[in-house]
């Protein structure tokens, strides 16, 4: 199986909280970007400190992620990114 | 003449001085490109090829900027010797600075090429170099000596990336550096190096319109 880059699985993450309009439960994200728990933790703490995402909770205290507008704005500018870093080969 | 001066004719400031400004306005983009993923994404190579795009955009800005001040000296000032010296100074101090900063540049460039996270290789590219060059009789021969070696890795790289992956960006990173590397190898075994310094500006100018083509090819869906 091909190695996800660090901008693919981002993108995952972020897709994966759109896909669900907007907010997401942990579990649901965890599912769709299959990762451990422990790079998942660190993924999710670098998108909230980029303010691409926000945790959130519900009256029944259910964790939630919200995107934001920058994490909307990486989406649209995905297929930029990695078309760059490919041409160019910066992908760790 | 002085083996600090870069051998630029004189009839080639002008076109030279804007060359220079176009290839660091290039460059310029690609750095702010790079940073600009850097900070959404925090990967190390990014960051380190926006810093190596940076220096070498700085080095051409300082190069075009020096042409602008020699050709103001060329044409106003009307005491010859004056004029000569001033020539010479902001000559060599453009010179000096132009290949400090694209060794840095190039430095950076190659390390992101190798994929290797420890910064010990990045010290040793940088400091080997730019001592050899500043120790050495001959600037100018060993620093297009170095930045041919350099460039000749790069190109290397690329050319394989493309050969495995057979992207068309790559393709034309690939000639970009090619070009680039051409331009100043050329130079090493250059008689007449007024005119091989035209002519490397020319393979260096077709080298940023392959950058410029990827820039377009990538920016556009």
């Amino acid at each position: 199986m091909k190695k996800r880059e660090r901008t693919e699985i981002i993108y995952d993450i972020l897709k994966a909280i759109q896909g669900k309009g907007g907010s997401a439960k942990p579990t649901h994200i965890l599912y769709k970007s299959n990762l451990s728990t422990q790079m998942f933790n660190d993924y999710l703490d670098f998108l909230i400190s980029k303010g691409f995402i926000k945790k959130t909770q519900d009256e029944k205290n259910n964790k939630f992620y919200m995107i934001l507008d920058k994490g909307y704005k990486f989406i649209e500018d995905y297929h930029f990114i990695k078309k760059f870093m490919d041409s160019y080969d910066l992908n760790e | 003449m002085d083996l600090l001066l870069f051998p630029t004719p004189e009839w080639f400031y002008r076109y030279d001085m804007v060359l220079e400004f176009a290839f660091a306005i290039v460059t310029l983009f690609v750095a702010y490109f790079a940073f600009s993923i850097y900070r959404k994404t925090a990967q190390r190579f990014v960051l380190f090829f926006g810093i190596g795009f940076s220096t070498i955009s700085l080095s051409y800005f300082i190069k075009s900027f020096f042409n602008v001040q020699i050709m103001y000296w060329l044409e106003m000032e009307t005491n010859y010797l004056i004029a000569m010296i001033t020539i010479q100074e902001l000559n060599s101090f453009s010179f000096f600075a132009h290949i400090f900063l694209f060794t840095i540049g190039l430095a950076f460039l190659l390390f992101t090429t190798f994929k290797e996270t420890r910064l010990r290789l990045l010290w040793f590219l940088l400091l080997v170099p730019l001592s050899v060059i500043f120790a050495s009789v001959n600037y100018m021969y060993i620093f297009y000596l170095i930045s041919s070696i350099y460039l000749f890795f790069i190109s290397y790289h690329y050319i394989s990336v493309y050969f495995i992956k057979k992207n068309p960006g790559q393709l034309l990173v690939a000639l970009a550096f090619l070009f680039l590397f051409l331009g100043h190898f050329h130079f090493l075994i250059a008689v007449n190096h007024e005119t091989f310094y035209v002519f490397g500006k020319i393979l260096e100018f077709l080298a940023y319109c392959f950058i410029v083509g990827n820039f377009y090819k990538v920016y556009t869906k």
